[in-house]
């Protein structure tokens, strides 16, 4: 039973992250409808930002967030403006913005790599190593807060979304960019907007999980392959099913592990996200609960 | 806009394409009619730059000492041409290719990584070129019959074994503080999924087994896991007296981190070189890399007592040079290593070559490497040095397969963390430290479950 519950709670956790790392990315997708294959390298970026503000700076990953946050969401405006909007509105959008940020991550681990070398460079915190015990179950003190603020990050979200004049404006492009348009929406505004929080997002993510993994120049491709999953597992655009999806494939991960074999744990993630794409293309949460 | 955001992404490639360690030694202006070329191909990017530049510096190093000195035989001045694997298995072989029929080199050495070497030795052997192995460890590199490629170091499922060994050889302390005999311990072997992490498990299981000792967990896992909790708590509910670990650097500083999180314990932990031998595994769990015993092919800050004064000598030079230009010592593990292996191929194997058949060529290296036999005090690595061949193969005792152009003299060594610095501890005649097995109460794993 205490194996059970161990199995839960560490299941939970990793989602936790899971999720963390893909909102800014299912956010991105819902609102511009372009699929941002940098999204990885951003991560990395906000890793080595928080990285060095603690090496050099002293500056606690916590603490960073307000610092890398902001930072990476002026990034964000700014490959907005340079690379993105460019290719909004012509033919083949959604190739070309593909092509661009696939390109837009090659440049960034590689400048990573010429910057900082690939050595794997990690931070110990007065959190690594230490951890929770609630009735025999061990929760990672770093894990944890990344569970925490997730929530905390997509409650605040899911205000702003919903109750917000803004936020509004953010659903009502998301569903009918002409309409909006008509209604007087600056739509490239809302665009511009979206990406830079998004970016943000993935950036304050970078943070969280410094005091947990350690940062290189590829770490994200991994991590980028897994935030399609999720989202896609989720809903594509379904900023709520990037909890879900995150929630589930952490659980199903962990229990895999243990109940088959930790090499064995990502089959069964993929797995299910196939099983998912046969039954429920559109994702969990699908259509019906998009913002 | 357009044009000057394609020219900053032109000049961002073009600036990664000229870092690293890569490049061309000078034409070697040699006084001899004997020409001496080697392809260095290393991982100068990618995931495992850090360790394939270091180790192609260390090359680079030894090759400019013996050139200082005239080259090989003191006339033969040694050129290379270095190449860049990008840690990927598939360029390592389109790299060897280049190496081969555009620069003409008879002779590899490389490569770092096992699953690198793997695919370089298809193109040695069907080129009929040298592969100079000098650090991919895993055993089916040469279990193939391969003609051309050589391995001076001790085999990984070798060190899966001494690990064991060194278990069994501790009979005594064991029953003292467990009260049970070393063949009575309960063993979990995890490692990564790779041909390095299986080839160290194969050792560990297989002699474990052997000595009817009880695997309670055999493992493996994905080197690029960001989450073992699921292996940890299995390794918790089995509570295993000896935890024996193979894993690269990112995992490994994981296990350590999570395994701490979860509060797993363990009495012995032994880990395999690796990931675990390395600063950057140092620098990313602090002290707890202290006490961790770890089995490498080399023996680090040895007794140099059965070193002749002609090798510790080399060794200080080496160290000294490496140090000025560097910043820092070089390691045993790392530098020291390939350092070791180029000078016993230039000083010993490349002389003998050409002094049979008056040229270096693959045949003639090749042929020098069957024959060759050093003595121990001789060998800059420690251990006596002679080749099986495809006449009389290697087979290992632990696991009963056949290698061909393997040191069959080499063997792992144990060593262990002090202070943050290894220190070999096994076996006794290269020991500079005494072992401490079980791991102190100051280690976080320390204990049980």
């Amino acid at each position: 039973m205490e194996t059970f519950l161990q199995i839960i709670a560490s299941g939970i956790l990793l989602g936790g992250i899971y999720a963390l790392i893909s909102v800014g990315l299912n956010l991105i997708f819902g609102v511009i409808k372009i699929v941002n294959l940098a999204h990885g390298d951003f991560l990395m970026v906000g890793m080595y930002l928080t990285f060095f503000l603690f090496t050099l700076y002293k500056i606690n990953p916590y603490t960073a967030t307000l610092l890398v946050f902001p930072i990476l969401l002026v990034v964000g405006l700014v490959i907005f403006r340079l690379i993105i909007k460019p290719l909004l509105g012509k033919s083949e959008t959604e190739v070309n913005t593909i092509l661009a940020s696939a390109g837009l991550g090659y440049v960034l681990q590689n400048l990573a790599l010429m910057l900082w070398k690939s050595d794997f460079r990690a931070i110990e915190t007065n959190l690594t190593g230490k951890s929770i015990n609630i009735g025999g179950m061990m929760l990672s003190s770093g894990r944890l807060w990344a569970f925490i603020i997730c929530v905390v990050v997509a409650l605040v979200l899911y205000y702003l979304l919903m109750y917000t004049k803004l936020g509004a404006q953010v659903r009502a492009v998301s569903q009918d960019t002409d309409a909006a348009t008509l209604m007087g929406i600056n739509v490239n505004m809302i665009y511009s907007l979206t990406f830079a929080v998004g970016i943000g997002l993935v950036g304050l993510a970078g943070c969280i999980i410094m005091p947990i993994f350690n940062v290189y120049p590829t770490v994200g491709t991994y991590f980028n392959t897994l935030a399609f999953v999720i989202v896609v597992l989720g809903g594509l655009g379904s900023f709520t099913g990037a909890l879900v999806g995150g929630l589930i494939i952490g659980l199903v991960e962990t229990f895999a592990g243990v109940m088959a074999s930790a090499e064995l744990a990502q089959v069964f993630s993929l797995l299910l996200f196939l099983i998912i794409l046969f039954v429920k293309p559109e994702g969990i949460l699908g259509k019906a609960a998009r913002v | 806009m357009k044009k000057f955001l394609s020219l900053v992404i032109i000049l961002v490639f073009a600036m990664a394409f000229v870092t690293g360690c890569g490049g061309e030694s000078d034409k070697a202006g040699g006084s001899g009619e004997v020409e001496i070329k080697i392809g260095i191909e290393e991982p100068l990017s990618g995931a495992q730059a850090p360790l394939g530049n270091a180790e192609c510096n260390a090359i680079k190093m030894a090759v400019e000492m013996i050139n200082e000195k005239g080259g090989v035989m003191g006339k033969y001045p040694i050129s290379y041409v270095t190449a860049d694997t990008q840690s990927d298995p598939s360029i390592g072989s389109s790299e060897a290719e280049r190496l081969i029929t555009t620069k003409g080199v008879p002779v590899l050495f490389g490569s770092y990584s096992s699953a690198i070497a793997a695919s370089v030795s298809e193109v040695a052997e069907r080129n009929k070129v040298v592969l100079w192995e000098m650090s991919g460890a895993a055993d089916d590199l040469l279990t193939k019959g391969y003609q051309w490629s050589f391995r001076n170091e001790a085999m990984a499922s070798s060190w899966g074994a001494e690990s064991v060994n060194f278990i069994l050889a501790n009979d005594a302390a064991i029953q003292e503080k467990l009260g049970k005999s070393a063949k009575e311990l309960k063993i979990a072997i995890i490692h990564e999924d790779g041909p390095y992490g299986t080839a160290v498990a194969e050792g560990n299981a297989a002699t474990a087994q052997k000595n009817g000792m009880n695997v309670v967990i055999n493992e493996a896992y994905s080197a690029k896991a960001v989450d073992l909790s699921s292996i940890i708590m299995k390794l918790k509910a089995a509570q295993p007296d000896v935890l024996l670990i193979t894993s690269y650097v990112n995992d490994g500083i994981l296990f350590n981190r999570q395994a701490k999180e979860l509060g797993f314990k363990v009495p012995v932990l032994i880990t395999h070189s690796g990931g675990h031998s390395v600063q950057a595994f140092v620098d990313g769990v602090g002290d707890d890399a202290n006490f961790l015993l770890t089995v490498d092919p080399v023996p680090c800050n040895p007794n140099t007592a059965g070193y002749s004064e002609e090798n510790v000598e080399l060794f200080k030079e080496f160290d000294q040079r490496w140090t000025e230009k560097y910043g820092s010592h070089p390691y045993h593990h790392v530098e020291m290593r390939q350092f070791a292996q180029t000078m016993l191929f230039f000083n010993q194997i490349a002389p003998a070559a050409i002094e049979k058949s008056g040229a270096f060529t693959a045949e003639s290296v090749a042929e020098a490497i069957r024959n060759i036999k050093v003595d121990a005090k001789d060998s800059l690595m420690g251990t006596a040095v002679e080749f099986s061949t495809p006449e009389k193969p290697f087979v290992d005792p632990w696991l009963g397969n056949s290698h061909v152009g393997q040191n069959i003299k080499a063997r792992a060594f144990i060593n262990q963390y002090f202070d943050k610095e290894l220190s070999c501890v096994w076996p006794k005649e290269f020991a500079n430290k005494e072992a401490v097995l079980f791991l102190p109460a100051s280690q976080p794993l320390a204990g049980t479950n």
